[in-house]
């Protein structure tokens, strides 16, 4: 008879999209925690539900039946909790939600480029949308700040300003309009402030606002000039922007009680793992993780062990992609397009794309355009992030990335890719890594689960890694001047077999060398003089590599990569590099 | 598993509740039980232009706590720009130091060494926006009006609204506006035509002075003229030349000649707050219906296609697959079969590009 018992190590981890709710399971295999599969449907947080629960039930219902595993009561419709002997429910739950409307915020700092800049940088780790800024550079009179509060109504403020023990009144006359403003503000709750500044003026504040907001307090983010620190403020930030869904989002006050009592932001949770993957690798080079979201894209970077996180409430793919018009031009976006297309036929499609936000690709000029937008919004979300960077890791020049060992690429853009190559194009061209990178994708979108999990069940994130992501292979992308058509570098790769493969691969070109998933190879680079492969110019190297969905790539097409004049040959260009990668359907 | 699409609503009569609210707590003169009128003034509101912050410490020359006993309009008073808020006399008299309101406005607060006057040049007033019956209300903020009658949903709106005469211009669905449509007799009135793609046209129409315009599709160019136009604008499909589908034309042409409220908010979905336009309608004897939402996609249900190359088009859903399909794009998505209303094939389209339409 077969043994029908389960384990009852099983977890889920539920995760709240603007459009798509996901419900992820874990579970021990063969002694090793592994993700088994991932059941999803519409969000509901909004109009007319209002309620998370419903489309999680939705999204929990599809995993049943993947997986054919009961997680629902059969009669109340709830979800098991701890598991039962016989297999039914789960024993510990992880939320994670990047869904609900930006939160309302404004920034008040001493003086621009310094604790200014340090608000904007801690403001940019969480779902916020920034209405505005008060500094001591703001020209206006005090009247027009006071008025610029009342407008803005802003739901959270953040203060920075101050080294420890340094300047004290001139923060305290900006915030004295601030306070003044917030006894006025219409909104039916007062905001909230998160004090991020000179540590001896907490109480003070505390008492000037009295109850015009309500006043949390974190270690200064700036305590001597020059110095940053995030960690602490990051992390108060982050419980208070849960603690605000809590109250917004109808179902989450349940959830969160069935989750340890903690809501993580999707954002903050990849960025942890983003964070382990880089003291896991403890190479020299970061590790950057992004997600192209139906509202935001948020990119997360790490180096020596330090997260930069970077989110872009206010540009997606789904409503907020529209917001892309601001940021660049249709002609940037339709450069990707292996078709003729009109500006006008652009910019309407972004609209529509803005107007019915979760709409798929129905063909394939439509996923074309979908994906050469998704590449301009990764790139705006990345330009965000790498100007916030510190000088220290932002690499030898403005326009190019640091050296990055590995990214991982998230996002449904990505994940619903109908070929590992399209996904692997769409993080090269908007990215544009330099040296060699390891692409590695989400297609389970359990970033944000696994960051989530490693709170309280640290060694399922350890030994769910390698069953959560796809490895699409390593790149290796050259950096230098050289003419379009010269030999740029001179590849050998020797597989674990003994098979060898070499190329000349010439400069503005895309070769892809056959290395099948999980196989080992030895990659010999000899780059032409000026030309870096990672290693200084001229300087080649044989290195170990390891085969992904697409195969060891050398991108030989330049940083930033270069398009002809000519409509014609353009579009010729961009579907060979789709054909090279294996990403034509 | 159920998949809930978007709803959108082009129904022919049905019960609406609309929330009318100040932006700032006022006063609220509709009560529960009444009966409103579209232009009826329902609330009003001091809404500021601008503050001032008076500096009473440095205008008085005292010290902070005694400036409360120099005031002479206490906090919530409407003062005229000149008035007198405060005023400190020394020397027997003999020198005054005057605080006067910088604007015709209202003293909001005194205290702590300051005066904060708020510069309102005229009141905010409230009209009820739409005839019907006040059904409740709520303190200082504004109330809810129900009414009977046609219901179009847009996807985007330019923010304003306006009540007046609903005119159809064109012959079909995706007829598109030109400039000889154009004459002086659709001066007020409410337009609404299938596609504006023609620069020419468009700025004629703004030179004639229509109360609002609601098209089926428009040409994204158009866009921040559109934005900074005066009067209400709703796109219902999209934008593009795709034009009405065929229920909201035919609703719009079956009340051409009626009164609407284009009410072209922006589209939140957090709160389904979206742009529409609602046509009064009587209606005898029980009130028909609240239009549904939220509902799931069946078998049997009317939908609207909102992308590929069936976008715009009507139809039915014959069945709904189970499990996710390749799509011509490549993309895996599960699918309906759809008999659409134009066509005698069958289409497969994928769920996520549906809506249901009411």
């Amino acid at each position: 008879m077969a043994d029908t018992t389960y384990p009852t190590d099983t977890l889920l981890a539920l995760d709240f999209g603007t459009a798509t709710t996901r419900a992820m399971l874990f579970d021990v295999v063969e002694g090793s925690y592994r993700f088994v599969a991932c059941g999803e449907a519409p969000t509901t947080v909004e109009h007319p539900y209002y309620e998370a629960s419903e489309g999680m039930r939705h999204a929990l219902v599809e995993l049943q039946n993947i997986t054919g595993r009961t997680l629902l009561d059969g009669n109340t419709h709830l979800l098991v909790m701890p598991a039962t002997p016989d297999g039914v429910g789960v024993d510990a739950v992880a939320v994670t939600s990047s869904a609900g409307p930006a939160v309302k915020t404004l920034l008040v700092g001493l003086l621009p480029g310094v604790s200014v800049e340090s608000a904007r940088r801690l403001a940019g780790s969480g779902y916020l949308t920034l209405m505005d800024i008060l500094s001591l550079g703001d020209r206006r009179r005090t009247e027009q700040q006071f008025d610029a509060v009342l407008n803005a109504q802003p739901e959270l403020i953040l203060v920075a300003g101050g080294t420890d023990n340094g300047s004290r009144e001139a923060l305290v006359k900006l915030l004295e309009t601030v306070a003044l403003a917030c006894h006025l503000l219409p909104t039916p709750t007062p905001p909230k402030l998160l004090y991020a500044g000179n540590p001896v003026l907490g109480d003070k504040i505390k008492e000037m606002f009295g109850g015009a907001a309500h006043v949390y307090t974190a270690p200064n983010v700036q305590p001597e000039l020059g110095e940053e620190v995030f960690g602490p403020a990051r992390a108060e930030l982050a419980k208070i922007l849960e603690a605000h869904r809590l109250g917004q989002i109808g179902g989450f006050q349940d959830l969160a009680q069935m989750a340890g009592g903690r809501i993580y932001p999707t954002a903050q949770a990849e960025g942890q793992i983003v964070r382990y993957l880089n003291r896991t690798l403890n190479s020299p080079g970061g590790v950057l993780g992004v997600n192209v979201g139906s509202a935001s894209t948020s990119v997360a970077a790490a180096f020596k062990n330090e997260l930069y996180l970077s989110v872009r409430s206010d540009l997606g793919m789904g409503a907020n992609v529209a917001a892309l018009l601001n940021e660049t031009t249709v002609e940037q976006v339709a450069r990707w397009l292996p078709f003729e297309a009109s500006a006008t036929a652009v910019r309407e499609f972004i609209l529509n794309k803005s107007a019915h936000p979760h709409t798929l690709p129905a063909d394939l000029n439509d996923l074309h355009l979908e994906n050469a937008i998704a590449r301009e919004v990764l790139s705006a979300g990345l330009r965000t992030a790498h100007a916030r960077w510190p000088a220290s890791v932002q690499g030898r020049r403005s326009d190019l990335l640091p050296r990055i060992d590995l990214i991982l690429g998230s996002g449904a853009v990505l994940s619903r890719a109908p070929r590992p190559g399209v996904a692997a194009l769409i993080l090269l061209d908007a990215l544009q890594p330099v040296g060699v990178t390891h692409l590695m994708l989400d297609p389970h979108h359990v970033t944000a689960a696994l960051g989530a999990i490693a709170h309280t069940h640290p060694m399922t994130v350890v030994q769910a890694l390698d069953s959560a992501f796809l490895s699409l292979g390593t790149v290796i992308s050259p950096v230098g001047e050289a003419r379009p058509g010269s030999v740029a570098c001179r590849v050998k790769l020797v597989m674990e077999g003994g098979q060898e493969m070499s190329a000349e691969v010439k400069f503005g070109s895309l070769q892809v060398l056959p290395l099948p998933l999980g196989q080992d190879g030895k990659l010999t680079l000899k780059p032409r003089g000026g030309i870096d492969v990672g290693f200084g110019p001229g300087r080649g190297k044989i290195i170990p590599v390891t085969g992904g969905a697409v195969g060891v790539v050398i991108d030989a097409r330049g940083r930033p990569i270069a398009f002809p004049q000519a409509a014609g040959e353009r579009q010729e260009l961009t579907s060979e590099w789709l054909l090279k990668v294996g990403g034509l359907v | 598993m159920a998949y809930i699409p978007v709803t959108s609503h082009a129904t022919l009569l049905t019960t609406l509740r609309r929330e009318r609210m100040l932006p700032v707590p006022g006063e609220v003169f509709a009560q529960p039980g009444e009966r409103v009128e579209a232009g009826d003034l329902i609330a009003r509101a001091t809404v500021p232009d601008e503050h001032r912050i008076l500096d009473l410490v440095k205008m008085l020359e005292v010290s902070k706590d005694k400036t409360a006993s120099f005031m002479v309009k206490q906090d919530g008073e409407a003062v005229k720009k000149g008035e007198l808020i405060a005023v400190r006399k020394t020397l027997m008299g003999i020198v005054v130091l005057p605080v006067a309101s910088p604007v015709d406005g209202v003293l909001m607060a005194s205290g702590d060494g300051k005066a904060l006057v708020a510069a309102v040049s005229k009141p905010f007033e409230l009209r009820a926006g739409v005839p019907g019956n006040v059904v409740n209300s709520f303190q200082g903020r504004g109330v809810v009006i129900e009414t009977t009658g046609a219901l179009l949903e847009g996807v985007w709106g330019n923010g304003k609204e306006n009540f007046s005469v609903l005119r159809v211009l064109g012959n079909g669905p995706q007829d598109a506006l030109l400039a000889e449509q154009i004459e002086l007799g659709l001066r007020g009135t409410i337009l609404a035509v299938g596609v504006v793609q023609d620069d020419h046209a468009f700025k004629q129409l703004a030179d004639v002075a229509v109360n609002g315009l609601i098209v089926g599709s428009l040409k994204a160019d158009l866009l921040p003229a559109v934005r900074k136009w005066n009067i209400p604008v709703m796109v219902t499909d999209g934008f593009g030349a795709q034009g009405f589908s065929t229920p909201a034309y035919n609703l719009l042409v079956s009340n051409t000649g009626r009164e609407v409220w284009l009410n072209a908010q922006a589209w939140n979905r957090s709160v389904g707050a979206r742009p529409e336009a609602i046509i009064p309608l009587p209606s005898p004897g029980q009130a028909p219906a609240a239009p549904p939402d939220g509902q799931a996609l069946e078998a049997g249900k009317h939908i609207r296609v909102v992308r590929g190359t069936e976008a715009g088009q009507t139809g039915t859903v014959v069945a709904l697959s189970d499990k996710a399909v390749a799509l011509p794009s490549g993309v895996r998505a599960r699918v309906a079969t759809v008999k659409l209303d134009e066509a005698e094939a069958l289409a497969a389209i994928p769920f996520a590009n549906l809506e249901l339409l009411e």
